[in-house]
């Protein structure tokens, strides 16, 4: 298994202290063999530092593959530059809570515009607010992958237009709780538009693991979701 | 054992299983028994929801444990003890879904049948994740029912939902009221801080079934960080104190 949505590092909820390495290597042994390791301090606070240790991390162990983090909320666009000068294959981007994103954003687009170039997947999180920015940018950057992460039952009511519109438009599974869920979404989008992820440490890998292994599916299916889907977006990992 | 404190069967999210792939389910997931309610009682007619886990009850019956949900507005205390008669060994009501606090006269004598026969209740707390509700159930009509009722034995269902936090630390003096772990989100520490705070003998294992997957609440079980004894109290044991059950009758 593939994990593409695990966190690390300081986490602002009190009852989690912080993400360790052997806290990765604890769910290597219960089968994920690689994860695509995101920087909660760029998520959260500082986006250069926590991407900076992001990439050094995973330059030490050859089963992390870095999610480098791009803040629409810089405020500057001279400093978009910088980011994509450490970008990875797969970027998240951080979209500011309160407001919605205005599609004609300039350093949305500067960067979109140069990573379609150079990257392939982006990892965004999912949520109304968010739904008209997604179906822009999937529309007017076909040659990029979005992977929405943050979709449960509710949500999923809202982003299923964007599935049908745009074929570059994934789900990962972390936040999918529905009930036979992996069999729903087969059946709505498809299986090689699924991708695994846990949302670790935020939740218990375990949940995520076991939904797999679990599912009603076909091997082939399993296999998209668990490992190929993710390998064909990127061209292979490391 | 591993058994399921809060299932329900028929339509949840618009869709719906056979009570065949009700129990596949189960095997699949090794659950050996489930507490069943009706999903078309929570809402709609409790008479004709409770009739549908029935049949499932007599289909299954080494399987499924009936919980009946009274409709406040029909009659309540009627149907309790219709559904008693019948088989059903507890009650879930939903405040929420009925649109009836769960201070409100209505439920009294549904209250003081349960606490008379030792009937535990589950009931529904915080809305849904998306639609936040703290209006039905709050910790305040909570406390005040485990008050009135020293003697009945209630589940929270859900711990309180996006105020589990809450919850478990205000939860502690009530020793009728339990936790029920259910919830789509698997913060892996909830379990930990919840055995904490009350101790494994008042926490307990459910799904949620058939809305949200199994996968979800055994695998933070996994994670959690407590011994296998308490692991066996709440995956099973205490609901089966609680329904009177024991493990060589089943």
């Amino acid at each position: 298994m593939i994990d593409i949505n695990c966190l690390f590092g300081p986490l602002v909820t009190s009852e989690i202290q912080l993400t360790k390495i052997t806290d990765l290597e604890s769910m290597m042994k219960d089968g994920i063999k690689q994860l695509f390791i995101t920087s909660t301090n760029a998520m959260q606070y500082d986006v250069k530092e926590g991407n900076k240790v992001i990439v050094n991390l995973a330059k030490q162990h050859n089963y992390l593959f870095p999610v480098v983090v791009f803040p629409l909320d810089i405020g500057h666009i001279g400093d978009v530059q910088s980011f994509l000068d450490t970008a990875t294959l797969l970027c998240r981007l951080r979209i500011p809570n309160e407001n919605e994103i205005d599609q004609q954003d300039r350093t949305l687009n500067r960067f979109l515009d140069a990573f379609s170039d150079i990257g392939k997947g982006v990892l965004v999180t999912y949520n109304p607010n968010t739904h008209g920015l997604i179906d822009y940018i999937a529309k007017n950057y076909p040659k990029l992958s979005f992977i929405l992460t943050g979709i449960n039952y509710p949500q999923f009511r809202t982003a299923y237009s964007l599935f049908e519109k745009h074929k570059n438009v994934y789900i990962e599974t972390s936040y999918f709780q529905l009930y036979r869920g992996l069999e729903f979404l087969i059946e709505k989008i498809g299986a090689d538009r699924i991708l695994f992820g846990t949302n670790s440490p935020f939740y218990a890998y375990q949940s995520a693991v076991l939904k797999l292994k679990k599912a009603d599916i076909s091997q082939k299916n399993n296999q998209l979701i668990a490992n190929d889907n993710i390998n064909r977006i990127l061209g292979g990992c490391k | 054992m591993i058994i399921d404190a809060h299932a329900h069967f028929g339509i949840m999210d618009g869709r719906s299983v056979s009570s065949k792939q009700f129990v596949e389910t189960l095997d699949i997931y090794g659950i050996s028994k489930s507490c069943v309610s009706s999903a078309e009682a929570l809402s709609y007619c409790a008479e004709t929801g409770n009739n549908s886990v029935l049949a499932l009850m007599k289909q299954y019956p080494k399987r499924i444990i009936g919980f009946c949900v009274p409709n406040p507005y029909q009659q309540p205390l009627k149907e309790v003890k219709r559904c008693i008669k019948a088989g059903f060994k507890g009650i879930k009501l939903h405040p929420w879904g009925n649109d009836c606090f769960l201070s409100s006269s209505r439920y009294t004598p549904v209250f003081e049948e349960a606490e008379a026969k030792g009937i535990p209740i589950l009931f529904h707390s915080g809305g849904t994740l998306k639609v936040p509700d703290f209006k039905h159930a709050t910790p305040e009509m909570i406390f005040s029912v485990a008050e009135r009722f020293p003697q009945l034995k209630m589940l929270i269902g859900h711990m309180g939902l996006e105020r589990w936090k809450e919850m478990v630390e205000r939860v502690v003096p009530y020793k009728n009221l339990y936790l029920d772990i259910t919830m789509s989100m698997p913060h892996p520490d909830r379990i930990n801080i919840a055995v904490q705070n009350v101790g494994a003998e008042r926490v307990i294992f459910g799904t949620d079934m058939t809305l949200l997957d199994p996968a979800i609440p055994l695998g933070l079980m996994q994670g959690s960080k407590i011994s296998d004894e308490e692991k066996e109290l709440i995956l099973g044991g205490n609901i089966m104190r609680l329904l009177n059950m024991e493990e060589k009758n089943n």
